[in-house]
Formats: C-alpha cells, structure tokens, sequence
C-alpha cells in the first residue's frame, strides 16, 4: 500500500501555498516517507516569504484516514538500533516517533510551529494522524461529511498528544474520543470547538478562508503566530509532545491480555488493510 | 457510618453509595473509605472503568459542611481530603477510566468528584451546583480545563446551579439521558472503555496525568489546605464580627 506523495505548490500571487496528500485508494493513511515530505513541504513554505497561508488537503474523498499500520513497524525496524535484534530496541522505536511525527522536526511540530497560517480542509475522515493534523493547524473548514478521531486509541491506547485536544475541545469532550470508540460529525466537532466552520463546499471555503488570511500583512501574521508558540508553550504542549513519544513507544510493544484483541498481531497475520477494517467496525459516529 | 460498596463485574467496578454528601460534610472516614474503594479497582488487573455511583435519588445533596478548624485543617482534614492519597487525588489519578453516573441533585463534593472523574453521565433531572463554595478541596483547574476558563471563573463566583442540558452544552458531561436509561448508558458507555486494552488504558492514563501536572492540575490540589484554612479563617473572622 506504500504508493502515497504529498505534492506541495504555490501560488505566489496570491500567496498561498497548498499541501495535497494524494492516497486516495488508501483514505490517504499516511506513511512515514509522507510525513517526512509533509514536513518538508512546511519547512518550504515557511522559508517562502511570498507565502502568506498553506491549504491543507487530501485527494479524494478523504483527508486522512490515519497512519498506516503496514508501515509502522518499518519506521522502528529502519531507526538506528531497530534491526539488532528480532524486535526493533526501545530507542529505536522512541527515535523513529520523534523524528517523523512527535519531535522538532516531525509533521506535527512542524505544523504547529508553522509561521504562516495553517488552514485545514476537512473531507471524510480525518481519523488518527488527520485528527492531528486538525489540531495543529489554525483553522480548518469541515464538509458535512467530515468525521473526527482516533479510533487507534481504542486499539492500543491513546497515543497521541492530550493538551492540545484538552486545550481545544474540553476535558471530558476530548476523553470521549479518548476513550468511548466515538468519532465526531461535522456537526459535533463544530459545536465542540474543534472545526471553525462547516461548509457546503469545504474546498471553496477553505481557499476563500486562505485568500482571506492571505490578504493580511506578513508581519502581522508572523507576529501573531509567535504570540501563539508562546501560549502553545505555556500550555505545556512541548512537554506532552515529548511524553507522547515516550508512551507511545510503550504502547507499540504493550501485552494484550486474553479475550483483547490483539491489534498488531492482526497487522502480521491478517494485513493491515484487513486488520483496520477490523479494529474500526464498532467506531460510533456522534 | 455510611455504606461504601465496591462490587466487579465484566471488566467494571462499581463504587456505590447512598449519595456522596457526606463528602461536602467533610466525614473523614467516609473519605477515607471511598478513597480506599477507588484505589482498590484502580489496582485491580480485572477492572478497565469505575463507575461512582449513588444508589439514591440524588448523587449528592445539599448539606452543611463540616469545616474543619484552622489547627485541624494541615492534620486530620488534609489526610482526609486534602493529601495525595485522599479521594479525590485518587479518583483524579486513577489507573482506570472513572465515569460519573449522576441523578438528581449534585452539589458541593458532588460536582468537585465529577470534575474528577474522566467521564459522566447524567439524567435529564440532574442538577450541577458549584463545589467551589463549600469544598474548598475543589480542583479549579480541573474546572477550567473542562468547561473552559470564563465559564469556570463564572461559576466559582456566582455559584450558579447548571440543568444536566446546560451541563451538557458546557462540556460538564458526556451524555443526558432519561432516569430510566441512565444505567443502561453507563453500561453502554463504560463496554467502549472494556474494548481497550488493559495495558492502554493504564498507560493512558498516565499520560493523562503528565499532562494534568503540565496543566497545574497537581499544584491545585496541592493548594487546598491553604484554601481550607483561609475559609475557616474567614469564617471565624466573620463570627468574631458578628459577635
């Protein structure tokens, strides 16, 4: 399944970059190569002065439909002491998190830390990694049809950042997705703070959102996005940011106990696409 | 003495009670038993949720408080409600996911436990009233986290009372049911928690408390004794007022 590109092109212009994850036979799951290039692409675009804003979008009907199992256990194998033993080290698995997605230069740091405004076009699922990908953005404009959250969580625990999500939505709200196997509707991540609009047209809404963004002065945008890093670390994101990694290397080699299913080994005998299916029949929409 | 029953059943514990206002009494060893029940299923490798629940119709009365003295307030008060190992740093740092099946009335502990407490569910006739007035152990951070800040600030100082559907708007709780449904809610909502993996609820959890403590969640409580004695003194203060 590992056929996915993020394409980045900019429209100087007008100023806005845009970032499309092009997957779409696979719900544009993303890989670790993904992330690397997403994360590249946002480097790009920060570097760029004549970009203003960057569009966030995925091919198809979905924006993201999570993290690709399949390549999972290959991010920690291919880290540096991942291959000395039959089971990849614990560094290596705590190296490979932070380097692609947790650490400075991981997507989501990258994201997050983006200085020009970040605006989410939100279509079909954005479970997992498109959840994240929500959450580190500035702004983001849903579809009707959008849903949110980590089923992924319910697998093998939560393993993602918790105080952005408790920041944004609440904490009982955000240990509803936590915890229960609930992803959120449109509607529901609306009047819960996690989306800033819900469109008819996401995809228009959102390039109007990011010509919008873009007509402000680029001091002024950069100036604001400074004031955010500062709450941001006031917040304690970076410390849940790199606790988030610690546990998230514990959860990839945890013990399921009899009757629990047994996430990862359905990955090695049945294959991922089989073993996602599996382990998101029960997911409830609210 | 207050019952204090903790029963297991298919991955879940049940503390139940006849209501929780003993808590805003300040009974210290009604807390001290409760405390003990949570820890209990929290350490149980059967158990994935606890659900905290009053076999009442109100999961926690109004009734007077029971302050402590200022010179009994760092002594038998913060061990009863105050200290790490009191209830309600127990239900807040628990191991498992701790869910809130609240009726009728919640008041003073009431809503200070539900804060506490990672979910909850709620019949249409609860009623939520603010804990910060008479239990000065209440976690405001905790309050601010989960209903946000202006709101949380607006009910330390106005003390109003929420409706469960205002409860809901405001993020107070997960779901409002009819009495009738309310413990076939909890079941429903506490069988998602049993779908987990023991391993990842537990690490779950501590995750969640290290960013709890990056929140300040931690430092709050470990401000009640000062609370506790600033209320008592203020209250002697205002009988020698009086007098």
């Amino acid at each position: 399944m590992n056929d996915g590109t993020v394409e980045l092109t900019k429209d100087h212009d007008r100023h806005i970059a845009t970032i499309t994850i092009r997957r779409p036979a696979a719900g544009n799951l993303m890989t670790r190569a993904m992330a690397t290039a997403f994360a590249a692409h946002l480097a790009d675009a920060d570097e760029d002065d004549d970009v203003k804003a960057v569009l966030i979008r995925g091919e198809g009907d979905d924006l993201c439909a999570g993290w690709d199992p399949a390549d999972a256990w290959e991010q920690y194998t291919d880290a540096p002491g991942g291959a000395v033993r039959k089971h990849p080290s614990q560094r290596a698995r705590l190296i490979a998190l932070d380097d692609a997605w947790w650490g400075r230069n991981g997507l989501y740091q990258r994201l997050l830390h983006c200085r020009k405004v970040t605006i989410v076009e939100a279509r079909g699922r954005c479970w997992d990694t498109g959840l994240y990908l929500v959450l580190c953005a500035d702004l983001v404009v849903a579809a009707g049809d959008a849903t949110f959250g980590s089923p992924r969580w319910h697998n093998v625990g939560v393993d993602g950042d918790m105080s952005l999500l408790f920041a944004t939505v609440g904490l009982k709200r955000a240990k509803e997705l936590m915890y229960c196997n609930v992803a959120w509707s449109a509607p529901t991540a609306l009047d819960h703070g996690l989306v800033d609009r819900v469109a008819d047209d996401a995809a228009q809404g959102a390039t109007e959102l990011a010509a919008m963004c873009a007509s402000i002065m680029r001091d002024g945008i950069v100036t604001e996005k400074y004031a955010v890093f500062a709450s941001l670390e006031k917040l304690g994101v970076g410390l849940s940011f790199a606790a988030t990694t610690v546990v998230g290397a514990s959860l990839s080699n945890i013990h399921f106990q009899p009757g629990e299913f047994n996430f990862l080994r359905e990955v090695r005998h049945e294959g991922a696409e089989a073993a996602l299916a599996r382990s998101r029949a029960d997911l409830e929409i609210r | 003495m207050t019952a204090v029953d903790l029963r297991t059943a298919d991955g879940r514990a049940y503390i139940e009670v006849p209501s929780f206002a003993p808590l805003t009494a300040h009974d210290p060893d009604f807390a001290g038993r409760l405390a003990a029940a949570v820890v209990e299923a929290s350490d149980d490798d059967h158990v994935k949720a606890i659900v905290l629940r009053a076999t009442g119709p109100d999961f926690a009365p109004a009734t007077p408080t029971g302050f402590p003295s200022v010179a009994g307030t760092p002594t038998t008060w913060h061990r009863a409600f105050a200290a790490s190992t009191a209830v309600y740093q127990a239900t807040c740092f628990a191991k498992k996911v701790v869910v809130a099946e609240v009726r009728g009335a919640c008041h003073g502990a009431g809503s200070a436990l539900l804060l506490c407490a990672d979910l909850a569910v709620a019949s249409e006739d609860a009623a939520f009233g603010s804990p910060f007035l008479d239990v000065p152990e209440s976690n405001f951070v905790l309050a601010a986290l989960t209903i946000r800040l202006n709101r949380a600030k607006s009910w330390l100082l106005r003390g109003q009372t929420y409706t469960a559907a205002d409860a809901l708007r405001i993020g107070l709780v997960n779901r409002v049911v009819p009495t009738g449904r309310l413990r076939a809610e909890t079941e429903r909502m506490t069988a998602a928690v049993r779908g987990m993996p023991l391993d990842g609820v537990t690490m779950s959890k501590m995750l969640q408390q290290a960013v709890y403590d990056a929140h300040g969640v931690g430092r709050e409580f470990d401000l009640a004794d000062h609370y506790a004695i600033h209320r008592a003194a203020v209250g002697s203060g205002l009988a020698e007022e009086r007098a």
